[in-house]
């Protein structure tokens, strides 16, 4: 019997065990052999004959089976396959949410860092100051970034933020600030879009031209915070 | 010679990795893999602030709710009553939820959440008593029931006697309300408009003690 007739007679004795592992089996019985072998051919025997003794040497082949057998138990091998089922799963799914997710942060960079480009059209042309108001509200902020006033007519102001959760992938709730006069008048007026996460609004009002400031005041189970937000007047066509 | 890693081995190793995996999942609320996790995610839309889990109970009446827990949590500032439904590609995901703020020092503040689908409807009024006074409770309802014609409509106020178990005291020693309400609302093939729902706490003599609005809340989902 050769290395490769004794060690197919070994695994032709095992249940339940998976081409990997056959080959994995053979491939260190046939290690042992040779191993073996060349000490024996060290010592001075011949190249065939140090075979036949290895082989020999490894015991009955069915025996070395059943005792290597106990190694690959059948439950193993359930639940290595469950296993595996498992997380091609989990990694499926969350690559598919991850997508979502993904999405949720850059619109929450966008949000954060570069409000500005988010805007487009007539907003784009009145936003011609800048601001940098930050305002926590809860586990959200709200980040007034930009105004544009015009002391033509009634006196206009139009006043835009971004609102966004702190943690790039929490969630925005439904508290956001409104704004009033150093007499403590409401102002009401504008609109607001939200998706991936993030909400940008814009508020348009009309005040006496030469108000210096209004207040962005957030309330939130009974506390209130108050921020001054400046006015710089222009005058437009 | 390279031993060969028993089976077990290898299964061991590859659960750790699915363990670390489903940690960090759960934790970027990618795939929720407990119930609670997106429960979280509910208290951070509701901006219900450090939940404490009060109660969590099962109702299988409507077919979306068939999988899914509904729990009552406290944040201090505010309760919510939401559910936390599972599906396979989705892991645990928010199905329905009601905040209620409970920061102003009122003596009871409570919520109603229905739910419909299809002909079937639940609606559970839920919420807690920071009066000790407070023995009994009931929930009156304004609403506009409109006739199959819709133009026809009339008027109704319904009253609710809350049932002595439905308030309980929870872990923190606080008192809780949380019940099932029938015949409070109407039924789903009904056209309701509800105007107002307020909640009366009485003590022991019958005396009323609170006079509060109920936060209504009101979902509907397509039948299967």
């Amino acid at each position: 019997m050769n290395r490769n007739e004794y060690t197919g007679q070994v695994v032709s004795v095992m249940r339940h065990v998976t081409a990997a592992e056959i080959a994995a089996i053979r491939e260190e019985l046939e290690g042992h052999i040779e191993d073996r072998a060349a000490t024996l051919v060290e010592s001075g025997c011949p190249a065939g004959e140090a075979e036949r003794r290895a082989i020999d040497a490894m015991g009955d082949a069915e025996e070395v089976g059943r005792a290597l057998q106990k190694q690959y138990a059948l439950v193993w091998l359930v639940a290595w396959r469950a296993v595996t089922i498992a997380i091609v799963w989990v990694v499926l799914c969350a690559f598919l949410f991850s997508f979502l997710g993904g999405y949720r942060v850059l619109c929450h960079v966008q949000a954060r860092f570069f409000p500005r480009s988010h805007m487009s059209g007539s907003h784009a042309e009145w936003c011609t100051q800048e601001l940098d108001i930050k305002i926590n509200v809860g586990s959200d902020q709200v980040y007034i970034y930009g105004a544009g006033t015009n002391a033509g007519k009634e006196g206009t102001v139009r006043l835009y933020a971004s609102q966004y959760d702190r943690w790039p992938l929490g969630y925005l709730s439904s508290h956001s600030i409104v704004f009033e006069t150093e007499d403590g008048e409401r102002l009401r007026g504008g609109g607001y879009g939200q998706s991936g996460g993030v909400r940008y609004t814009n508020w348009e009002f009309e005040l006496p031209p030469g108000t210096d400031h209004i207040y962005a005041v957030a309330e939130r189970y009974g506390e209130v915070t108050r921020v001054e937000v400046p006015l710089h007047w222009e005058v437009r066509e | 010679m390279k031993k060969l890693p028993t089976r077990a081995k290898r299964t061991m190793k590859r659960l750790a990795i699915l363990l670390v995996l489903l940690a960090v999942v759960n934790g970027l609320g990618l795939y929720c893999v407990t119930p609670w996790r997106s429960v979280r995610i509910m208290a951070d839309i509701c901006d219900v602030e450090h939940p404490e889990k009060i109660t969590r109970f099962y109702d299988p009446t409507l077919p979306i709710h068939r999988f899914a827990l509904h729990y009552l949590v406290d944040g201090g500032d505010a309760l919510m009553l939401c559910t936390s439904a599972y599906h396979p590609l989705a892991g645990w995901y928010d199905r329905d939820y009601c905040a209620v703020e409970a920061w102003d020092g009122a003596a009871v503040h409570a919520g109603l959440r229905m739910h419909t689908q299809g002909g079937k409807r639940t609606t559970y009024l839920f919420g807690r008593l920071d009066n000790g006074y407070i023995d009994s409770l009931s929930i009156h309802a304004a609403a506009t029931v409109w006739e199959k014609d819709n133009t026809t409509h009339y008027e109704v106020t319904k009253v609710f006697e809350v049932p002595k178990e439905a308030i309980f005291r929870g872990k923190n020693d606080k008192r809780y309300i949380l019940c099932p309400v029938d015949g409070l609302v109407a039924d789903a093939s009904e056209y309701v408009q509800y105007r107002s729902f307020r909640i009366l706490g009485y003590d022991y003599s019958g005396a009323v003690l609170a006079d509060e609005e109920v936060n209504f809340q009101s979902w509907s989902t397509s039948a299967d």
